[in-house]
């Protein structure tokens, strides 16, 4: 290897003594680099002579240059854009780039926990995720943020992937029946006073102690939903340390068995919902097994009254517990309305031994009398983000919410004496279990021949088969009847409606 | 709350095969199913001494109401 060299000098200079380096007399001549010295010498420019070290290497086989290398801390003070260097802290090539130094090359970073120093722009392949990300600095902190992500852009082309925030990649991710507040088979919006039991379907309001609300289905609802649970205190009062009033969705074993809680593969699931109240400030939500004896409560807070929020909230899988997988209860999603204080749960945000559903503190909003609180939109999915309301079809949350309850309108039977029709009831799909029957209001049935007649007052009893399938039932209280002809209901002139409830 | 407790006959053979029952102030007929939660809930208050169920009336089909 040759290199020409050329001095700076302005001035003429003296050879020096050592004849081995380049001398100011043969400066134009070609000079040899050998491998055995492999580093590039100098003079200094500052007219002192002196020889000094290029900060440039070859090694001794002339097959690699080595940069000027340094620790951070040997960074040059004033910097110039275009300096390049190792740096031996991060050992990773550097570049100045006239505002910061940032890394030159080398890929990115594969493991499950973050490499030590990043630098602003480096990338990290999360291996245990799946995840890209690269390290930012928004002008006031740095971290690392998902590189990966789709913000808004455009695929053109097929997409290839193997999950959603670790969950199905679409269709049924909301563990959540009728998070809409769509269907309300048992009141058609009508509104329950003193409500004690399922308002609309699959969602439950109870209380315990004096204070009482009136629930309904309401058309009041954040842009994007047409209905929400509007729950009212109708009677307001200090809960006792036993008392309480919530509002809640139990949620069946068979539609959660995947998120493996119970087990050390527990998921870390994200629960999202829109709510608007009358009260501002700091409420409570909980999640429970069916035993009631794991709770997880966090806090949400109401910013503005009477305006519609939507919240986010994010609760790691538990592995403690058991958590049902068959048709039974193996997750209770709770708001609390106002608790006593034997369920204040000792802290918030963990995973907690026994039945709590608030922390002290938070709002007791049913001592407000004439207080709102509406809740729609709620959705609960596996990951640690949440997504957009999965809407589904009317039809399709219509019949999940089948499962657990059934208005009927139509059936088949027969007068077995002059008071009574026996009515067997197809259920649209197979329950959860034998349901128990009701009706909303008296209910008219025909001969078929010469005859609708009317209940005087509602009568209704499980009288002969009963199970997942279909229902018989005896409707008592009528008149003038013909026994032995066909009973049918058409309901055309009664008001009434056979209830059946399946529901945890 | 459950009150008013008393079982229905099968109109075919005769045995009890559901519980007529005033539940939150609604009359509701239950199925004799350990599944149904309100049957479970019934069956837990017995046992606890709140709530008894009464026998049904011998000729009884239904007509508890």
């Amino acid at each position: 290897m040759t290199l020409s060299v050329k001095h700076t000098f302005t001035s003429p200079k003296a050879d020096g003594t050592d004849s081995t380096l380049i001398q100011p007399s043969n400066w134009n001549a070609e000079h040899t680099i050998t491998a055995a010295a492999g580093k590039v010498l100098g003079r200094d420019t500052s007219g002192t002579g002196s020889v000094q070290e290029l900060p440039l290497a070859f090694d001794p086989t002339m097959q690699s240059m080595v940069p000027p290398t340094g620790t951070t801390a040997q960074r040059p003070v004033t910097a110039t854009a275009g300096m390049l260097r190792y740096n031996t802290d991060l050992a990773k090539v550097e570049l100045y780039n006239g505002t910061s130094w940032g890394s030159v090359g080398g890929g990115a970073a594969i493991s499950d926990s973050g490499p030590a120093n990043p630098q602003p722009g480096d990338l990290w392949w999360k291996s245990d995720e799946g995840q890209l990300y690269v390290y930012y600095n928004d002008g006031s902190s740095s971290q690392w943020v998902i590189a990966n992500a789709f913000m808004g852009g455009t695929a053109f082309g097929d997409i290839t992937v193997t999950s959603i925030n670790n969950g199905p990649l679409a269709g049924s991710r909301n563990r959540i029946i009728n998070g809409a507040m769509e269907i309300d088979q048992r009141n058609n919006g009508a509104a329950v006073a003193n409500a004690s039991g399922y308002t609309v379907d699959r969602w439950k309001v109870a209380y315990a102690g004096s204070a009482r609300y009136t629930a309904q289905r309401s058309s009041v609802a954040p842009t994007g939903f047409v209905s929400s649970l509007l729950a009212t205190v109708s009677t307001a009062a200090s809960p006792g340390a036993a008392d309480g009033n919530i509002v809640e969705q139990y949620i069946e074993g068979l539609n959660t068995w995947d998120l493996a809680w119970g087990t050390a593969s527990a998921k870390t699931v994200t629960l999202s919902f829109w709510v608007r109240c009358s009260v501002a400030g700091t409420y409570c939500l909980r999640v429970a097994n069916g035993a009631l004896n794991r709770s997880y409560v966090t806090t949400y807070t109401i910013s503005a009254t009477n305006t519609w929020e939507y919240k986010t909230v994010t609760i790691p899988g538990e592995t403690s517990g058991t958590w049902a997988s068959d048709t039974n209860i193996s997750m209770i999603v709770s708001w609390d309305l106002g608790f006593g204080t034997n369920y204040n749960a000792p802290s918030a945000n963990t995973w907690a031994n026994g039945n709590y559903v608030r922390v002290a503190g938070a709002v007791t909003l049913n001592t407000n009398n004439g207080a709102t609180f509406y809740l729609t939109g709620v959705q609960l999915e596996v990951g640690s983000r949440a997504t957009p309301f999965e809407r589904r079809m009317y039809s399709q949350e219509l019949s999940l919410c089948h499962r657990y309850c059934q208005a009927i309108k139509q059936g088949v039977g027969a007068f077995p004496n002059t008071t009574q029709a026996q009515i067997n009831v197809q259920h649209y799909i197979p329950m959860r279990s034998a349901p128990a029957v009701s009706q909303t209001a008296t209910i008219t049935v025909t001969d078929y021949i010469a005859m609708d007649v009317t209940q005087s007052t509602v009568g209704i009893a499980i009288t002969n088969a009963n199970d997942i399938y279909g229902t018989c039932v005896s409707l008592s209280n009528y008149s003038g009847v013909v026994a032995g002809r066909t009973a049918g209901i058409r309901n055309y002139t009664g008001t009434g409606v056979i209830i059946l409830s399946s529901e945890l | 709350m459950y009150k008013d407790a008393v079982y229905v006959k099968n109109t075919m053979t005769g045995e009890n095969c559901a519980i007529n029952c005033t539940i939150n102030g609604q009359q509701w007929s239950v199925p004799l199913d350990p599944a149904n939660s309100d049957y479970a809930a019934i069956m837990k208050l017995v046992a606890e001494g709140k709530l008894t169920i009464a026998p049904a009336d011998p000729v009884s089909s239904g007509d508890n109401n």
